[in-house]
């Protein structure tokens, strides 16, 4: 676990930095008082500050927590996780090309079947009424989700 | 009186047709959260802010307060019935609620618990209507130097109390902040941290972030875990005996007391007030709680509806969320056009009063429902995981698609549920993070339009006696947590905040 705190205080040291240069390009204080720039320089300060402080912290031996962490899944879980990252991506770029009932008709379709492992039929099922079903309820709410090819 | 004469007005508002349905659908939906293992009040909340798109205020806050407490209810019965605890309140309930139901007292402690949560729900919300008014009228008085010492003071509680680490959860609290700074500046206009993206210039949606960060990582997390066994126990005999019933009665008294307090201070959660409960409860007990003791369940069922309804009181008087669940239905209020805070009770009471009447309305409704729901509640566990997951996942697409009608936001949703993920896999904690989403434009405004008056002094902070006392208290809960001897690592221990999301 120490090691995932050290990188994890890496990155915030490297964010903390990012918001303290991108803050000084704006105004610090102005005529009127603090400008935009202000409260970003605290923040990006304060984050890179205590990034070292806990990077500090996870690096000698007495005040580290060793605990194991379980940060990479198994084979079967890590299957089932990337497969499901891969289609909510997937999910980003069709929806507005192929429309929402198609598109999460695919989505419901693939998780049930490839990572829920569950019977076609009840996959079919929950896949139309999560896709059709979902549009025309939320339709009748005056809720208008993306339409596909032919107002599909 | 006059507090009283604004309650009846509310009620006769609350038990309209029209809310006392929003009132009964948050309450069914709430249950359903508190069931479903995986699916915590935040994120249901979260998940469900988009059904109430199409209400007044009024309507949509009813519902989503009522989906709130509602989870406290629903969590029980699969505490009790499957040893399985549908939300992280209900934790502690297991271990006396399940022996009860090996024992075939099942339905005694769904029946005790259903009293306990109605009885510490409704006390304290009638201690919600005496204490929100006078403390609203008190805070009327700050200036922006006070308010920024007192958001300070909510934030700095709620890092000081949640997690391992106080620089972590400062670390997390800054995250939230600078997400807070992404858009345009609210008082010159320039935008920040846009990356010359226009979808970027409004802000981030809270709604997504709420939504990834607490519905879609744990989908994420889910998919690790291996599938529920369900069985079924028979519920019978609802009704506690007159001996149990007096052994209850003083657990019932004990965890409204605390739940009540632990709603006050920001920080808290309600995994905490049952856990304390629990542990309180030890000392009054005559049978070893964990062997099916009815003061095992009454306790802290009690406390986490009665923690449940004195949480809204900082969030209704001072505008300060005092979980991260009260920090979703803060989001929900800003969405409708409301502020909470000291302004809220004298500009919109009429919404106020009709709110909090509707607390005791929906804990009557729970009151009614809880019990001839189980049967309904066990068959929903039997429906396999991944069908839900697909439900909840489409739900949150629509969700954050109708926000805006941008697939930007969809996206800024699914980035957020990875980047929770990874935060619970590392244990960083999302409570402070959520809270200063939040908070952090409040927090920058107060403190400029302090700095504007004071032309750059910093001497506004220390000048102003309350300033300085809030600020002073924000120090001590952080400098005190950060000591081992001093915090509550126990309590931490077994009610995490992350087992409250």
């Amino acid at each position: 676990m120490a090691r995932a705190y050290q990188v994890v205080s890496v990155l915030f040291l490297l964010l903390g930095l990012f918001v303290l240069y991108e803050s000084l390009q704006l105004r610090y204080f102005t005529m009127l008082g603090p400008g935009s720039g202000f409260f970003g320089v605290w923040l990006g300060s304060l984050m890179a500050a205590l990034a070292v402080l806990f990077f500090v912290r996870n690096s000698v031996p007495q005040w580290r927590r060793d605990e194991p962490i379980d940060l990479i899944p198994g084979s079967l879980a890590g299957f089932r996780l990337a497969v499901t990252l891969a289609l909510l991506a997937l999910t980003v770029v069709l929806l507005p090309i192929l429309g929402f009932r198609l598109t999460v008709l695919g989505l419901a379709l693939i998780l049930l079947t490839v990572v829920g492992r569950q019977r076609w039929w009840v996959a079919v099922l929950v896949s139309l009424a999560a896709s059709f079903g979902t549009y025309y309820v939320f339709s009748l709410l005056s809720v208008f989700l993306p339409t596909g090819p032919n107002g599909i | 009186m006059e507090s009283l004469d604004q309650l009846v007005s509310g009620l006769g508002n609350a038990l309209t047709p029209e809310y006392l349905l929003f009132a009964l659908i948050g309450c069914v939906l709430g249950q359903l959260v508190g069931v479903l293992p995986g699916v915590g009040p935040t994120a249901g909340i979260a998940v469900l802010i988009p059904l109430t798109f199409q209400l007044d205020p009024t309507g949509a806050i009813i519902m989503l307060a009522a989906i709130y407490y509602g989870a406290m209810y629903g969590g029980t019965i699969t505490s009790v019935l499957l040893n399985t605890p549908g939300e992280a309140a209900s934790v502690v309930t297991t271990m006396d609620g399940y022996q009860m139901a090996l024992q075939g007292r099942g339905g005694v402690a769904l029946g005790i618990s259903a009293i306990g949560s109605f009885v510490g729900g409704t006390i304290a919300t009638f201690g919600l209507v005496l204490v929100a008014p006078p403390l609203s009228r008190f805070a009327l008085r700050f200036g922006p130097a006070e308010q920024f010492a007192l958001l300070i003071l909510g934030l700095s509680t709620l890092i000081g109390l949640t997690g391992r680490s106080v620089v972590l959860g400062l670390l997390m609290g800054i995250l939230g902040l600078m997400l807070g700074l992404i858009g345009l500046d609210p008082v010159i206009g320039a935008p920040r941290l846009t990356f010359g993206m226009v979808q970027l210039f409004d802000g981030i949606e809270f709604v997504t972030v709420a939504m990834g960060l607490f519905g879609i990582s744990e989908i994420l997390l889910n998919l690790e875990q291996p599938a529920m066994q369900i069985f079924e126990t028979k519920v019978a005999n609802l009704f506690p005996r007159r001996e149990e019933w007096r052994r209850a009665f003083g657990s019932i008294v004990r965890g409204t007391g605390l739940g009540f307090v632990l709603g006050l201070v920001p920080g808290t959660n309600s995994a905490i007030a049952s856990f304390l409960s629990y542990v309180v409860e030890r000392r009054f007990t005559k049978q070893p709680l964990g062997t099916g003791a009815i003061e095992g369940v009454a306790a802290p069922e009690t406390a986490n509806n009665a923690y449940t309804s004195a949480a809204l009181i900082p969030l209704f008087t001072l505008g300060i969320p005092s979980s991260p669940a009260i920090a979703v239905l803060m989001g929900a209020f800003i969405i409708n056009g409301l502020v909470p805070g000291p302004l809220l009770f004298r500009d919109n009471p009429t919404f106020v009063w009709t709110v909090i009447a509707s607390l005791y309305v929906g804990n009557a409704i729970l009151l009614l429902l809880n019990l001839p729901l189980v049967g309904l509640w066990v068959q929903v566990l039997k429906i396999p995981y991944p069908i839900l997951m697909v439900l909840i996942l489409v739900f949150s697409i629509v969700g954050s698609y109708s926000l805006n009608g941008s697939m930007f936001d969809v996206g800024t949703m699914f980035l957020f549920g990875v980047l929770g993920y990874f935060f619970k896999k590392l244990d960083l904690p999302m409570a402070p993070m959520i809270l200063a989403l939040v908070l952090g434009p409040l927090i920058e405004r107060s403190l400029r339009t302090s700095l504007e008056i004071s032309g750059g002094e910093l001497s506004i902070f220390y000048t102003s006696p309350i300033a300085v006392t809030l600020l002073g208290i924000a120090a001590i809960v952080l400098v005190s947590s950060a000591l081992p001897i001093l915090s509550l690592r126990r309590a931490r221990a077994a009610a995490s905040e992350d087992a409250e999301i």
